[in-house]
């Protein structure tokens, strides 16, 4: 075991809002963002309903320069990146940039620039892309802007693992440092894949829904797609509280696995296994968990194998604990899911607040869970997890304590 | 080639079988055919026969098509074309 990680700084960009504090008041108001969409092109589109991030335009939040430069999921991240940043009050010296890195989950990358030039070329029948596309497009640009902006010379790369892209980044950042690769980390994802051409890709699986996002419901019809990105500063726990930092959390444990199964159905023994480990990792028993934010995607498979891998790792406890999936609220960020519902799990820590499942209509004998349906819930939470269940069988859930210990 | 034969031709090649051995209730499990198939079949049907299966994976009930057949499903695209004139 090596040292403690504690997260010392959050910020967010997603359709619930564009900062750490109003996301929280939405989250726990069960306020939906999901909507009907704004994009061109609709008509053209079967699934035409979204969770998109509002009123927030690249060009509006950043220089021209730096704008030029930037594709959506990019800002989002700087946006996000900043937000952390303040909060933790971080400052690095020479000597201790080189110790500190990024790692950001996304599965999309520069969709939108792609898809921009894709049109110019095909579409359009023109003969030049924007001269930028390729460094806007990259998977990595997102951490390449975090590292120049706020001078990380240590380990940083983005993760590429779908659905489950932000855990393991999170979770890999929270293992740098406890290694001691790095004593602080940025961590998180971004995701702007809500294009015309993102969503078409999506419609061929059929596993979107037309009319909502109600998971874990017998109601359910499919996932909703969003757009966002949130970002943590992770540090270790004693370079925090020497300089006086607020510790808004621990991440205690971390678990990956893989199904080794099939491209798109999950396994529920793969996703056990993930909670398993993310238990043993912290050290953490079963009963000490009071909150489980769940991946909950509101497909059928996901949530049946979901739920039933809840029940085969906490046994008769599992109707007693708070499972909620926020998806309902912010729709699924994909590879920027894990890093948003991680601020849930930071309401449900540090302020006692956990966030319903909005949209739930009525129960499905296949996910017997106490989803916390519709309305928000008082209780005390001295540990969190959350789950992470990607496309391709992999798995990535995080173990959180509350700050103090949970003691 | 009508609707019928175009459904069973997608299936059949789908499953690598001979379309003659492939009838209106031959079942698309009984041909190894899964989900991921059944939706790669749809969408090579839709492209030949211009028209959209209402089918939503997570609500495989509400397609108002018996998709569990070859059979079923060349009645259900025959729907689709009357209903669209």
């Amino acid at each position: 075991m090596g040292r403690r990680v504690v997260i010392t700084g959050a910020g967010t960009v997603n359709p619930l809002a564009h900062d750490v504090a109003g996301t929280l008041a939405a989250l726990a108001e069960g306020r939906c963002a999901i909507g009907p969409l704004d994009l061109p092109d609709l008509g053209r589109l079967a699934i035409r309903i979204g969770a998109q991030v509002r009123g927030w335009e690249v060009a509006g939040r950043f220089p021209a320069p730096e704008a030029a430069l930037m594709d959506r999921a990019t800002a989002f991240a700087v946006a996000a990146a900043e937000q952390a940043v303040a909060q933790a009050w971080l400052r690095l010296s020479g000597a201790e940039a080189l110790r500190a890195g990024a790692i950001l989950g996304t599965a999309g990358g520069g969709f939108a620039t792609a898809e921009d030039g894709y049109r110019a070329v095909f579409a359009q029948g023109r003969d030049r892309v924007h001269p930028f596309t390729v460094p806007r497009l990259m998977h990595n640009a997102p951490v390449a802007h975090l590292s120049m902006r706020f001078g990380l010379k240590g380990p940083s790369f983005t993760v590429a693992t779908a659905c489950a892209a932000s855990n393991h980044a999170i979770g890999l950042a929270a293992q740098a440092i406890r290694s001691g690769a790095a004593d602080v980390m940025l961590a998180g994802g971004s995701e702007a894949m809500l294009t015309f051409g993102g969503i078409k890709a999506w419609e061929g699986l059929r596993v979107l829904s037309p009319d909502g996002c109600r998971p874990f419901c017998a109601s359910r019809s499919g996932l909703v797609l969003g757009e966002g990105a949130a970002v943590f500063v992770l540090e270790a726990e004693d370079r925090a509280r020497a300089r006086g930092a607020p510790v808004l959390a621990e991440i205690a444990g971390f678990g990956m696995t893989a199904d080794a199964g099939d491209i798109v159905l999950p396994s529920a023994e793969g996703a056990a296994r993930a909670m398993r480990l993310a238990l043993e990792d912290a050290g953490m028993a079963p009963g000490e968990v009071g909150y489980i934010n769940a991946h909950g995607t509101a497909t059928r498979a996901n949530d049946r194998a979901e739920a039933a891998a809840i029940h085969a790792v906490f046994g008769a406890q599992a109707p007693a604990i708070a499972v909620s999936s926020t998806k309902s609220m912010h729709g699924h960020l994909i590879g920027a899911a894990g890093a948003v519902e991680l601020l849930a799990c930071l309401m449900a820590l540090g302020e006692g607040v956990i966030a319903p499942t909005a949209g739930f209509r009525a129960a499905d004998p296949d996910c017997a869970l106490d989803v916390v349906p519709n309305r928000a819930r008082r209780a005390e939470v001295a540990a969190a997890l959350s789950n992470a269940f990607a496309f391709g069988g992999l798995n990535a859930v995080l173990a959180l304590r509350r700050a103090d210990g949970g003691g | 080639m009508n609707a019928a034969q175009t459904v069973c031709a997608v299936i059949a090649a789908k499953a690598g079988r001979d379309p003659a051995a492939i009838g209106p209730e031959t079942r698309l499990d009984s041909l190894g055919l899964d989900s991921m198939a059944l939706v790669e079949a749809l969408f090579e049907i839709e492209e030949a026969c211009g028209v959209v299966v209402p089918f939503n994976a997570n609500r495989p009930g509400e397609a108002r098509i018996d998709l569990a057949t070859v059979g079923g499903i060349a009645r259900g695209v025959e729907r689709l074309l009357a209903e669209r004139v």
